[in-house]
């Protein structure tokens, strides 16, 4: 069973175990008392049945000796021997009256009844003279013209038998029921033949009931119920008069009658059982009902706390649940307290205690959703090279400078909600009627936040660049006003302004971005990305001996897309390392297809930086070229050895080893360190096509060349010089002891198939040496 | 008292000795002799009654004997032989009589006028009990112990009674043996009552 309420499953619980033990406890009372009131009916009904015996035997004892004295009597003895009617009737008589027989009368040797004054009949006579034949003396229940009486017979004797003196009581009604009122209880008294045959007996009914107490001898009684049940029955066995046919008195007595009594009894403990369960029943509520009313408050409490309301119970009392509800209070406390801990810290920067990003997002769209409809505006404040500051100045000291500015921000604009949106700036949000409002407050803002503060009374330059960004422009770049503000430091301190708005055209769409490498990657399967050759001019053999691989791609709906365009963010991406791979492979096969049309070249692949540190392309490039005889080289710019020069160095090495060209790409446009140079292992050198573009204009740029020249020479690398477009270029590289030339003046970057027309073309025009004609 | 067995002694050695002498054997149902049998003929009374005295007495609280057999007018004495009083009577139609209470050596003399059979008893003790046979015949007698009764007569019928015969009157009549043979009466007896 499921209970619903805890009060209501206490209640039946108890209840229901409390009226079992009643219900037992009235049962096995009631058992008992039923048990005993019927062993002591019972043994009533014995010592009833035995009184009844015994006045029975009484009777027949009182009337026999009276016939015995009678017969014995000389003058009767006489009177009957000389058939004296008169003398006998009124000897009879005169003992009827005295003993109150019913029936007395003299059966003569002649077989008449004298005295019998016609009660009984001539067959009645016959019956009784055959039943006393060669007896001397006889008692017993005998049946006279329908009518059952108890009767005795004496022989009179003068002295040879001369009659019978009998004397009978009627076992009438009235007769029996004289017996029975000597009796303690209210018998009923019945006569049956032994045979079970109906005697026409007072009280009517039939022998079947008690037939299972029959079969004793004469004198015995038993005591036991009537086969219904409904009598207790005491059954004495008789004699008949002729001895010969048993008869059973029969004395019943109700059940229900001889129970009467003890009812009383039963009813009371029926109704004391009754009460007590009532008594239990109110009592089980009142308790469970005492018991849960605490609990269903705790169950409402709990539910209030759950919903992040006050909840706090009344105590009463000392007990359990008292201190239950105390602990639960206690706990609604902890709670409370815990939670509005855990909100401000979600809420709040540790470092400074001011609020935090989240805080200033809630304040957005609380102000976005406020009824006065006034645009939103952030204003981001970034502590120009705030990490370097840091580092010189300590972690509380920046935290300080944080909070100064912050300080002053507040000040400034008080109206505004202010954050720590990041570790180098703070946020403000604000509402404000146009933008000129907002310039103004940022100009402003700008020069408070220039201004040194005084950290430990020492007064700290402080730079910082703002960042202003309106909610309508936010949309489109995918961020959030204050994301946006934050870029606009960025883009900003980009245009070395100290202010800037948001321009969401030059931020661009960072989506974009995401679906330009999975186009790329769909191009590179598709094929839209080829491998263009550009021819190296060897000026000592003045052949072709090598080609540059550069990565096309022509994107059927875009159009061509400029390696400038992808490649930086593949590099951001990690698309690098496949996009890579691919070219590797590519070039590698066109190297094969090269040689098999006659044409040996070295090919050139232009390899990242960051690729050159990753251990994984390392082993597929060497995995790569392990397997290929053809000459590879890698271009590399000096970048490639910055982030970690000696995981670079130590790749580059290994690249050297499996007979990998290295050339150092664009020198003299970034860092062109000596350093650099002398450790990277490198066979090449590229000189950036800046320096070689206007070649035959600049004085200082054929300074630049000739001395770069020198250098790698003399530290055995040879040349290489891009962006050669003129005949004069050439000329002046040559005289100069350049190396390779490389540029549209020797070649344009070709599809393979042209590749190999221009290889042919030349081959053909110049001759079988592959001279080159400039 | 001598004479009675006088005549006891005629009747019984007379049997053998005379020729026309009868012997009567009576038995009962199981073969056993019974005594106290009366077995008669007829036979005419001599006119003057003879001078027998017939005794019943009464000793140890007994009668004896227990069946006497005795001609119509006979005078029979009761004489008492116990310490005791008796009280004898008989109701016997025509023969009743009552010797109230006497005592020791105290005779009473009765006579029986009439034929038939006269059960006499004790008012005192119910378990004294006799039978006199009064009989118009002198051809009487009582079986012995053997159950042997001989009468000097041979003519008439024979009739025998035993007070406990199961019997109409308690007596069977039977046709008397020619040449005076032995005559076998199987009685059918009941136990006193």
């Amino acid at each position: 069973m499921r209970f619903r309420s805890l009060r209501t499953k206490l209640a039946v619980i108890y209840a229901g175990l409390f009226a079992l033990v009643i219900l037992a406890a009235a049962g096995a009372s009631f058992y008992t008392v039923q048990r005993s009131a019927a062993r002591l009916v019972q043994d009533e009904m014995a010592a009833t049945a035995a009184v009844f015996d015994r006045i029975w035997a009484l009777n027949a004892r009182q009337m026999g000796d009276a016939a015995d004295i009678l017969a014995r009597d000389f003058g009767f003895r006489a009177a009957v021997a000389t058939a004296d009617v008169p003398t006998i009737e009124s000897a009879l008589d005169n003992l009827k009256q005295r003993f109150e027989f019913d029936v007395a009368f003299v059966i003569d040797q002649q077989g008449q009844a004298i005295g019998a004054g016609g009660l009984v009949s001539d067959e009645g006579v016959a019956l009784i003279e055959a039943s006393l034949t060669g007896r001397d003396a006889a008692g017993g229940v005998v049946l006279l013209d329908g009518a059952a009486f108890h009767a005795v017979a004496r022989p009179v004797r003068a002295p040879t038998h001369v009659g019978w003196v009998v004397f009978a009581y009627s076992l009438s009604t009235q007769g029996l029921n004289d017996l029975t009122e000597l009796s303690a209880i209210p018998l009923q008294a019945r006569l049956f033949w032994q045979s079970g045959a109906a005697v026409p007996m007072p009280g009517g009914g039939d022998s079947d009931d008690w037939q299972n107490l029959m079969g004793r001898e004469a004198g015995t009684q038993t005591v036991g119920y009537s086969l219904d049940r409904k009598h207790l029955v005491s059954a004495i066995a008789v004699n008949s008069l002729s001895d010969s046919v048993s008869a059973f008195l029969v004395l019943q007595y109700p059940v229900a009658q001889a129970m009467a009594p003890f009812r009383t009894m039963m009813l009371g403990l029926l109704a004391a059982g009754l009460v007590g369960l009532a008594v239990i029943l109110l009592g089980s509520w009142l308790i469970a009902r005492g018991l849960s009313k605490p609990i269903q408050a705790l169950e409402r409490a709990a539910g209030r706390l759950a919903k992040g309301q006050a909840s706090s119970l009344a105590i009463d009392g000392q007990d359990e649940i008292s201190r239950l509800a105390h602990s639960f209070n206690a706990m609604g406390e902890q709670i409370a307290a815990r939670e509005k801990r855990i909100t401000h810290l979600a809420l709040h920067d540790p470092e400074t205690g001011l609020p935090n990003l989240q805080a200033l997002e809630q304040a957005v769209s609380d102000l976005a959703k406020a009824e006065d409809q006034r645009p939103v505006y952030a204003i981001s404040v970034g502590i120009d090279r705030f990490h370097q500051v840091r580092g010189a100045i300590g972690f509380a000291l920046s935290s300080q400078m944080v909070i100064s500015l912050a300080r002053r921000l507040e000040a400034l604009c008080p109206n505004a909600r202010l954050g720590r949106v990041s570790t180098d700036a703070i946020g403000l949000v604000l509402t404000a009627d146009s933008r000129a409002e907002i310039d103004a407050l940022a100009a402003r803002i700008v020069e408070s936040a220039n201004a040194p503060v005084i950290l430990r009374q020492e007064p700290v330059d402080l730079h910082a660049t703002v960042g202003v960004a309106g909610l309508d422009g936010m949309a489109r770049a995918g961020l959030t006003v204050i994301e946006c503000a934050g870029v606009a430091i960025d883009q900003a301190r980009g245009r070395q302004q100290r202010l800037a708005w948001f321009d969401a055209e030059a931020y661009g769409d960072p989506t974009r971005k995401i679906s330009l490498m999975s186009r790329m990657s769909e191009g590179l399967n598709a094929g839209h990305l080829y491998l263009s050759y550009q021819p190296k001019y060897d000026f000592r053999t003045q052949t072709i001996q090598s080609c540059e691989a550069l990565l096309r791609w022509e994107d059927p709906e875009l159009g061509f897309i400029g390696p400038d365009d992808f490649i930086p963010m593949a590099e951001e991406t990690g698309h690098i390392l496949p996009l890579t791979e691919w070219v590797l492979d590519r070039a590698i096969a066109d190297q094969v297809r090269l040689k098999a049309a006659g044409f040996d070249l070295q090919i050139a692949v232009n390899v990242s930086g960051r690729l050159i540190s990753d251990a994984r392309f390392i082993a597929t490039a060497l995995d790569r070229l392990r397997k290929h005889s053809g000459r590879i080289c890698f271009e590399i710019t000096e970048t490639a050895v910055i982030e970690n020069p000696e995981q670079a160095l130590h790749h580059m090495a290994q690249l050297r080893e499996a007979g990998i060209i290295i050339a150092i790409d664009d020198y003299g446009s970034g860092l062109s360190s000596l350093a650099y140079l002398r450790s990277i292992p490198a066979e090449e050198l590229k000189i950036d096509k800046a320096f070689v573009l206007k070649l035959d204009e600049s004085r200082e740029d054929r300074l630049l060349v000739k001395s770069t020249i020198d250098l790698a020479h003399s530290l055995g690398l040879k040349v290489v010089a891009e962006g050669v477009e003129t005949a004069d270029s050439v000329a002046i590289l040559a005289g100069m002891g350049a190396d390779y030339a490389q540029g549209y003046h020797i070649g344009r970057p070709m599809p393979l198939s042209d590749f190999l027309t221009y290889l042919k073309s030349e081959t053909e025009v110049v001759g079988p040496a592959a001279q080159v004609r400039l | 008292m001598k004479s009675v067995f006088g005549l006891l002694a005629l009747f019984v050695l007379s049997g053998p000795a005379l020729s026309d002498d009868i012997t009567v054997r009576v038995t009962d149902s199981a073969g056993e002799p019974v005594a106290h049998a009366v077995v008669s003929l007829p036979g005419e009374l001599p006119a003057q009654p003879q001078d027998v005295v017939y005794e019943m007495a009464q000793d140890h609280l007994q009668f004896d004997p227990f069946v006497l057999v005795v001609p119509r007018g006979a005078e029979v004495v009761f004489p008492n032989r116990d310490r005791v009083r008796h009280h004898v009577y008989s109701f016997a139609r025509g023969n009743a009589f009552e010797l109230e209470l006497y005592g020791r050596e105290q005779e009473r003399t009765v006579v029986f006028d009439a034929d038939g059979n006269v059960p006499i008893g004790c008012n005192i003790h119910d378990d004294m009990i006799a039978f006199i046979r009064v009989v118009d015949t002198p051809h009487a007698a009582v079986t012995n112990a053997d159950g042997i009764a001989v009468i000097s007569a041979t003519a008439g019928p024979v009739t025998v009674w035993h007070p406990y015969a199961n019997a109409a009157d308690n007596q069977v009549v039977l046709e008397a043996p020619v040449g005076g043979a032995e005559l076998a009466v199987t009685l059918d007896l009941h136990g006193q009552r």
